[in-house]
């Protein structure tokens, strides 16, 4: 069962990739997706809150000197995930989401927020046992993003608001979801990981009543590292991961759209306290470190995801393992 | 607890929360605010739109998201080295200052509030319409500036004043809703044409400089292909595609009806088309070339002919006078005369075709 211990660094990288649904603000659904567990019976369950802070707008790798505008999105997130037997494993996401938007000019401060349902993710993910051993692990997964979320809010005035302020996308969207992670003989709970997330988005063919929205297709990427240290009788993970995020244009009614797309690379430390053996609280802040837009867009300053793991069996077999450890 | 009671109780909780979308929108001001206008915005009065509320769409950047400038450095014309020969500007010539407001600049900022001479202007322009229209902001008896609300009618840049916080429509040139709900403002003259035919016609014009106090790439167009392509970002009622969507044609209205001139009936000389619309006699002069359509009334039966090259002068008379693109006599016994301006201007067909359905096309 030592294997399952170096499963807890994993969950923090399952909190650096996400997607947004947009440049300029989004909800970060698709790379919180993907609990990482093999034993069949095991339940995990996840509550987490995600705060994107964008601020900066760019011209294509440029920092413009305006930071007039700001947009947030905050969400609330439940995942659940439960492995159905040793080679397959579904996850399931829902989300609660609040979008801000303020432009602060001329001494004025105009301020627009959305709150709402957002999407829902389901997906199902296959242990690749040829390559899979006590040392390493291949997940493959397949999946789907459904539009339970309003994507058709509107002003109290009745003005209908742009694809990116609304809380859901009102589309379809594929998940192709890929995890490799070893670990070590010589320090069994360091693990290296890495995770490929595709999203192939579809179309919300009631955008704006009468014409057809697709946010671009996104391509992840992720490379990181974890490890367990103990404090007394405290478990702490600590990680690091480096993430690769492409977006390509959205569409509307199947044309490109401006100042949509880009690319950027984000740094994301990690840490995670184990209140208990089946318990853990984990926080992890990101910074770009490499933008390059397409056009003219506001882009992610900030990004913080806290939350809370649960375990809802084998806790006694991670204490077991702890007990060895120390 | 069983872990699938967990799932189903967040489910449930998730689909009761599915009435609970908030939108909330709200405009705060400061007491110094740089324009010297007083915004008595209260978010709880809601006014009648004049507009179908249904076509009206956030564009996406906010209200003041695309900042307006306020009168913007000038330059002159030899400095101006951001700017290409075919460059599309926007003209004002009152009394002896003369200035261009290059397309480059107000695709990204959509209002210039300036004054130029006697007048008190906003130079507004609409980069999704391609409609560039000049507003006394002298409104209500009290000078104002506009902002861009970033809203949008049929795709058209709905201004605010900011003074009442009234939202105005760019083509129609009146107010949709506010406190100055049904007021019109009143137009400027402008003339759109390239930036060698207006230095042509004005070598000592200013115009307005990149260095603004806002960081942009004025030398990238900020839609992409939109201006060149038949796609639209925003639905516009009705879609008229008798002509292709993007190309630019000068219109005139009169009575609430408009007409349209086709680049295409000019040469590449100065012509000029006499026309019957509305019970009126207009002279449309154009140049394919040269990248200009005016437009005027013709109320005093002379008999007019194009003149070729001696911007900016483009038509004679049988009384021996010559008369420039503003209509102003410069020449001849009628010496500082002026024909009456038609209200016109220039845009993208789509526009016109949805703010004045079944416009006749000058054939």
């Amino acid at each position: 069962m030592l294997k399952f211990l170096i499963i807890i660094p994993i969950l923090f990288f399952s909190r650096s990739t996400f997607g947004q649904t947009c440049c300029s603000g989004g909800v970060p659904l698709s790379g919180n997706i993907g609990f990482i567990g093999e034993e069949k019976g095991l339940f995990q369950f996840e509550l987490s809150y995600d705060y994107n802070f964008l601020n900066t707008l760019y011209f294509q790798n440029q920092k413009l000197n305006d930071n007039s505008r700001k947009r947030t999105t905050q969400s609330i997130l439940f995942k659940s995930g439960y492995n159905i037997s040793n080679s397959f494993s579904a996850d399931l996401l829902f989300s609660y989401v609040q979008q801000e938007r303020e432009i602060n000019q001329f001494n004025n401060i105009n301020y627009t927020r959305t709150r709402g349902v957002g999407d829902a993710i389901v997906l199902l993910k296959y242990k690749v046992h040829g390559i899979s051993n006590f040392n390493q692990i291949l997940l493959v997964g397949l999946g789907s993003k459904v539009p339970i979320g309003k994507s058709d809010l509107k002003t109290d005035q009745g003005i209908s608001l742009s694809a990116d302020l609304q809380p859901g996308s009102g589309s379809y969207d594929f998940i192709y979801w890929g995890h490799f992670q070893r670990q070590f003989k010589l320090r069994p709970t360091l693990v290296v990981l890495s995770r490929i997330i595709y999203k192939q988005n579809g179309k919300n063919d009631n955008y704006l009543g009468s014409q057809t929205y697709q946010f671009g297709n996104e391509f992840q990427s992720l490379i990181g590292v974890g490890d367990i240290f103990y404090i007394k009788n405290l478990s702490i993970t600590s990680g690091l991961s480096l993430r690769y995020r492409n977006t390509s244009f959205d569409k509307v009614n199947n044309v490109r759209l401006a100042n949509t797309g880009g690319e950027w690379i984000y740094l994301a430390p990690s840490i995670g306290l184990s209140i208990n053996s089946f318990t853990t609280l984990n926080i992890s802040p990101e910074l770009p470190i490499y933008t390059n837009l397409i056009g003219t867009q506001l882009s992610t300053d900030f990004r913080l995801n806290t939350g809370l793991h649960i375990k809802l069996k084998n806790y006694k077999s991670i204490k077991t393992i702890k007990t060895i450890k120390l | 607890m069983k872990p699938y009671i967990i799932i189903l109780i967040f489910a449930i909780f998730i689909i009761s929360c599915d009435d609970d979308n908030v939108v909330v929108s709200s405009t705060t001001t400061n007491n110094n605010n740089q324009n010297n206008d007083t915004t008595d915005t209260d978010a709880d009065v809601f006014y009648e739109w004049l507009i179908p509320v249904e076509e009206v769409f956030d564009g996406g950047p906010g209200k003041d998201g695309i900042p307006a400038l306020t009168n913007p450095m000038l330059l002159q014309a030899a400095d101006a080295n951001y700017l290409d020969n075919n460059d599309l500007i926007l003209g004002i010539v009152s009394g002896s200052e003369i200035v261009a407001y290059p397309h480059k600049i107000l695709d990204w900022h959509e209002i210039i509030n300036t004054s130029v001479g006697i007048h008190h202007i906003s130079v507004t322009y609409c980069p999704l319409t391609g409609t560039g229209i000049g507003w006394n902001r002298t409104v209500n008896g009290k000078i104002t500036t506009f902002g861009v609300s970033g809203l949008l009618y049929n795709s058209n840049l709905i201004p605010y004043d900011r003074s009442t916080d009234s939202y105005w429509s760019q083509i129609r040139s009146d107010c949709v809703y506010g406190e100055l709900a049904g007021n019109t403002v009143e137009d400027i003259k402008l003339i759109e044409t390239t930036w060698l035919t207006w230095k042509i016609m004005y070598p000592s014009t200013l115009v307005v400089g990149e260095n603004t106090i806002f960081n942009r790439n004025y030398n990238v167009y900020p839609y992409g292909n939109y201006n060149e392509e038949e796609w639209l970002i925003f639905p516009v009622n009705p879609l008229d595609n008798r002509l292709p969507l993007k190309e630019r044609v000068h219109g005139i209205i009169i009575n609430n009806k408009a007409k349209a001139y086709r680049f295409s009936s000019f040469l590449n000389q100065n012509v000029l088309i006499t026309d019957n619309f509305e019970g009126s006699e207009l002279l449309i002069v154009g140049n394919s070339t040269k990248n200009f359509i005016v437009s005027f009334f013709n109320d005093n039966s002379l008999v007019f002919e194009a003149v070729q090259d001696q911007l900016p002068i483009i038509l004679s008379d049988n009384e021996g006078n010559k008369w420039d693109v503003w209509g102003v006599a410069l020449e001849g016994p009628r010496l500082g005369e002026q024909l009456t301006n038609t209200n016109s201007f220039i845009g993208y067909w789509f526009s016109w075709g949805a703010f004045f359905p079944d416009l006749e096309i000058y054939q």
